[in-house]
């Protein structure tokens, strides 16, 4: 080795450090290989997953309107006051200028600020007004977030009905439950990405996905109707110191429930503050025996079955009768020989009790559950109960002389006005159901809830001979406190004795008035229960007397024509008289004037000076109390244009309709319009 | 004139070029989504152009001159490595810069290159280096004594790429193999007194670099973040400005010592193997120009900045891809930062000057 030249040495071991080197590079070309090539995918998805995720962007919930589009159940935005205390330069005068504005002592604020997190809620839900004058102040770490809630501007009005939702904005009852899929819409999403400290950036905006706005949901209640009977309805209940409440009025043509209430109730806006069972909507959710009102379907099946002729004479036994089980029956006055009309004018026990007697078991309990007694009526509406009848097989001896009359069943109030209701239809049964349409954000109608028969449950001609039947309880029997002066109404009264700790109690009652106005043209089918009235506690006076007030109320709102015609005159008196002034040819400014002295609201629709339009006939509106919205009119405004002749107004009514994109739109009639001018 | 740009070795330069354009372009891509892209920028071109000068400077000075002058520049750079471990500025609980005004200065650089001339005067100066252990252990103290202060501040990534180049220099100097092997078995023995020595943080990254999911939040985190970045890139990359993994701030000091993850993620295997080969490009061309040297000075120097430089890239590319542990070293040329831009630019540049002087009397002798 000491003999090799230096160089030579050198030269040598270059060669080696080269290859070296050589691998080196190798190695680091073939992890790359291996990284980049090989393993993309795996890395790809490895970084996507850390760089992006989708942000949620969640749909307005959907409206819930009545039948006219009264809104019952909206959306507010709120908003919610935050700090992040360690961004706040003067926290003391920041939490005096604070205390000032939200009327929170100013020591509470200053404690939160003063706190070592990163972020406070200073206030929840603030009012618009007052956080936009905070946002406008602009402190530094002081800031807003708007929050949706759910609001319902009649607070009480149909709480049970409605329901409410949770925090989450996800419907906790009533229709806001039942319908919670189409009300909440879909959920879209931005592809948002985010970094190593966890901010978010909405950069990349690849493939996103447009949330769907819930449905508007378009009710079948009336809130006129809903408020009639809810104030009615409350006034007896706090006369009767009863212990719940319940009142439906439905369409019996069509099954549409156009007003459903308890009491108690409550406000869905604070649904919190209110007992747990007070958010139950009893008229479905509670099943009771009857009583009396069950005496319809032994009538009807005894009718139907011709076992019986409305003429026939029973003999009731002066008040007590005991069958040959030994079950005594009694009668609540004493009557010797009845006809079967007078049996039901007269709510007999005995009279019935032979009746059904005659006609055995199967063909009771078949009648029974025709009327749906022990099954789902099929409303649109959670936690429905069915109630519950035996079948024939499980009766008791003394069954056949408690079923007839009420007793050993268990029946909602909905239950039963539908029964009630098929026969004001002449036999025929419609399902019950509350939502008539759904609309979209546009309004327009994507789906619509049809009435459907269920099943034809007798014959029009023994629905007629019940029909009469139920009138001369009205006129006759137990039910003459509902007589109306103007209507004919069919109904029947029903009191239970309530079944206490196991034993039927005497002075607990379930007392309950069910019928339909007018009696031979039904308009309304109006189901009022009370349960454990006090006082009175037949339910002839005391459900019967708000029957007759609410069935007056609601024909003289709805204007139907009474026996003497004066119908319209009661109706306008209890509605606010408006006067939808003529605006076609006045100029813009002078729109404003008359629209300030009318009281309606104005609104205008296209470019110009002069009004060719208007949405509403001028002509007297009536408006009930209730729809607190004055009257909008749009008016359509063009210049250029000469209006001649400022009478011939009918002419140029114009129908404005709604296009999808929001927009008022004239239809056809415009041409026509525009021909008269 | 004519001479002078004929004697100009135009291949490395433009390598090196290359290399600092790509550069310029990752270092962007890097940092525009900072709060000051522009003063960063503004700085990385200043420091760009003072690296053309301080080439363009050695390219003129004789490069015996600077074997002349090594054991001044030797002791001037022990003399700042000292200072920075008194006064320096400490980034990541290393003390590693001094701040003179302005300027923020890594004294390491310039032990590097100190220790490159020092070794070189030693093997080309001693005719006798091949019989005399005594001359072999004045090497091993030369080496061992900045060495030791480098450790100390610690700066693990500079020790890391020392002590491979100047075993490479030492052999490739002529020193037999069987001191070699000695003077390793012996570290080998004193390595776990060495251990001991290492501060918490230096033990740790060893310890993830062989595991690096073990504590996929902690010390292995940079390596996993980096090796997504590189993997996601695929065949082609994500483009220019399109790659998010240190856009949205995975990866630390992407503008610095992982940036070459950023090239992964951006050009993908297209670019990180272009890069790769001017890289190997400029150790050939290193190599081309030591073995054409006239003199053992300019071989040995030529091959000890060739193979700096090859090693710091191999040593971060290495950290880059998961195969070392993470070390601080950053990429020469590409990276952002003054000090390794200068210090390199002096190597090529002394490299350039040996090659032109090659070049000369090839030309002379042709005449």
């Amino acid at each position: 080795m000491k003999s090799q030249n230096p160089i030579l040495i050198f030269k040598k071991r270059l060669k080696w450090l080269v290859g070296l080197i050589l691998i080196s590079f190798t190695i680091i070309v073939s992890r790359l290989f291996y990284l980049q090539l090989f393993n993309f995918p795996f890395y790809q998805r490895l970084a996507n997953q850390q760089h992006f995720f989708k942000e949620w962007v969640y749909p307005k919930r959907g409206k819930i309107e009545d039948c006219h589009g009264v809104v019952l159940a909206m959306n507010v935005n709120l908003l919610n006051v935050y700090a992040r205390p360690q961004e706040v330069k003067n926290k003391r005068s920041t939490a005096r200028v604070l205390s000032q504005i939200l009327k929170i002592p100013e020591m509470t604020i200053f404690h939160q600020l003063e706190s070592t997190q990163k972020f406070v809620w200073i206030e929840r839900q603030v009012p618009f007004k007052k956080s936009k004058f905070i946002k406008n102040l602009k402190i530094q770490g002081i800031g807003a977030l708007e929050e949706e809630k759910r609001f319902y501007p009649d607070h009480k009005m149909a709480a049970n009905v409605i329901g409410f939702t949770g925090i989450d904005n996800q419907g906790l009852n009533g229709l806001e439950e039942y319908y919670n899929r189409q009300l909440s819409g879909k959920p879209g999403w931005i592809l948002a990405a985010r970094d190593a400290r966890g901010k978010i950036w909405l950069t990349h905006t690849s493939g996103p996905s447009a949330p769907v706005s819930g449905l508007t949901l378009v009710t079948t209640l009336n809130s006129v109707i809903q408020h009639i009977a809810q104030v009615e309805l409350k006034k007896a209940y706090k006369k009767f110191h009863s212990k719940k409440a319940c009142i439906i009025v439905m369409n019996p043509k069509t099954g549409a429930i156009l007003a459903m209430a308890n009491y108690p109730t409550f406000d869905p806006n604070h649904f919190l503050n209110y007992p747990e069972k007070n958010w139950d909507n009893a008229c479905i959710t509670d099943a009771f025996e009857p009583g009396s009102t069950f005496k319809l379907i032994t009538m009807t099946a005894a009718l139907q079955t011709g076992i019986e002729k409305p003429s026939n004479k029973i003999f009731c036994d002066n008040g007590t009768y005991t069958t040959s089980y030994g079950r005594v029956v009694q009668d609540a006055e004493k009557y010797g020989w009845l006809t079967v009309k007078e049996i039901f004018g007269y709510s007999s026990n005995i009279g019935t009790t032979k009746i059904a007697m005659k006609l055995g078991k199967k063909l009771l309990y078949r009648y029974a559950k025709k009327f749906n007694i022990g099954s789902l009526t099929g409303i649109d509406l959670p936690a429905e109960a069915c109630g519950l009848i035996r079948p024939p097989q499980q009766w008791g001896d003394f069954a056949i002389a408690s079923i007839p009359y009420g007793y050993e069943v268990l029946v909602t109030p909905l239950q039963t006005i539908c029964a009630y209701a098929a026969i004001a239809n002449k036999g025929i049964m419609m399902r019950p159901y509350i939502v008539k349409e759904f609309k979209n954000t546009y309004g327009e109608v994507v789906k619509k809830n049809h009435p459907h028969v269920v099943r034809r449950v007798c014959s029009p001609s023994t629905a007629n001979t019940l029909i009469n039947m139920m009138q001369w309880v009205v006129l006759h029997g137990t039910g003459t406190a509902v007589q109306l002066s103007n209507y004919s109404v069919a109904g029947k009264t029903g009191t239970a004795e309530l079944l206490i700790r196991g034993r039927y109690s005497h002075n607990e009652y379930y007392a309950s008035f069910v019928g339909f106005v007018p009696a031979h043209h039904p308009m309304f089918a109006i189901y009022v229960s009370f349960e454990d009235p006090r006082g009175i506690i037949w339910g002839g006076y005391t459900a019967g007397p708000v029957f007759k007030r609410v069935a007056r109320r609601i024909l003289a709102y709805d204007m139907i024509p009474g026996k003497e015609k004066n119908g319209e005159q009661v109706a306008k008196a209890s509605l606010i008289k408006i006067k939808v002034p003529n605006f076609v040819g006045l100029t813009v400014p002078q729109c404003k004037f008359v629209s300030k002295v009318s009281g309606c609201l104005i609104r205008f629709q296209g470019h110009g000076n002069r009004v060719i339009a208007q949405s509403q006939v001028p002509d007297y509106l009536y408006i009930s109390p209730l729809t607190r919205e004055k009257v909008l009119l749009t008016l359509a405004i063009h210049p250029d244009l000469k209006i001649p002749k400022r009478r011939n107004h009918k002419n140029i009514i114009v129908n404005l309709t709604t296009t999808p994109s929001g927009k008022l739109a004239w239809n056809e009639n415009h041409k026509k319009s525009e021909r008269h001018l | 004139m004519k001479e002078w740009f004929r004697g100009l070795d135009w291949v490395l330069l433009t390598q090196v070029f290359s290399l600092s354009i790509i550069g310029l372009f990752i270092i962007y891509s890097s940092i525009y989504m900072t709060s000051h892209p522009s003063d960063l920028y503004m700085r990385q071109f200043f420091w760009l152009f003072v690296s053309i000068i301080c080439m363009a400077v050695c390219f003129k000075i004789d490069y015996h001159l600077w074997v002349e002058a090594a054991t001044y520049i030797y002791w001037t750079s022990i003399f700042f490595l000292l200072v920075v471990l008194a006064i320096g500025n400490s980034a990541n609980g290393a003390r590693r810069w001094i701040r003179i005004g302005p300027i923020s200065f890594q004294p390491t650089e310039l032990a590097k290159f100190a220790l490159v001339l020092m070794l070189v005067k030693f093997l080309s100066n001693k005719k006798n280096i091949l019989t005399d252990i005594k001359n072999y252990f004045w090497i091993l103290l030369i080496v061992a004594l900045p060495l030791f202060l480098i450790i100390k501040q610690p700066d693990l990534g500079s020790a890391l790429l020392l002590i491979p180049s100047m075993i490479i220099l030492i052999y490739t100097g002529g020193v037999p193999i069987r001191r070699l092997i000695w003077t390793f078995l012996s570290l080998l023995v004193a390595s776990p007194i060495i251990w001991t020595f290492l501060k918490e943080y230096q033990k740790k990254r060893i310890e993830f670099f062989l595991n690096p999911q073990s504590d996929p939040l902690g010390s292995g985190y940079n390596i996993i973040q980096s090796i997504i970045a590189i993997g996601s890139g695929g065949i082609t990359g994500k483009g220019f400005l399109k790659e998010t993994q240190n856009r949205l701030s995975f990866i630390p000091e992407h503008h610095t010592d992982f940036i070459f993850s950023v090239i992964g993620q951006e050009w993908g295997f297209i670019g990180t193997t272009i890069t790769i080969v001017l890289y190997f490009y400029i150790f050939r061309q290193a190599i081309l120009i030591a073995n054409r040297a006239r003199d053992n000075e300019g071989s040995l120097l030529a091959l000890g900045f060739g193979c700096m430089i090859t090693i710091q890239v191999l040593v971060n590319l290495g950290m880059t891809v998961g195969l070392l542990p993470v070390t601080g070293l950053t990429l020469p040329f590409i990276s952002y930062g003054g000090s390794s831009l200068v210090f390199s630019s002096l190597a090529i540049g002394i490299l350039l000057n040996i090659s032109y002087a090659n070049r000369r009397s090839a030309i002379i002798s042709l005449k």
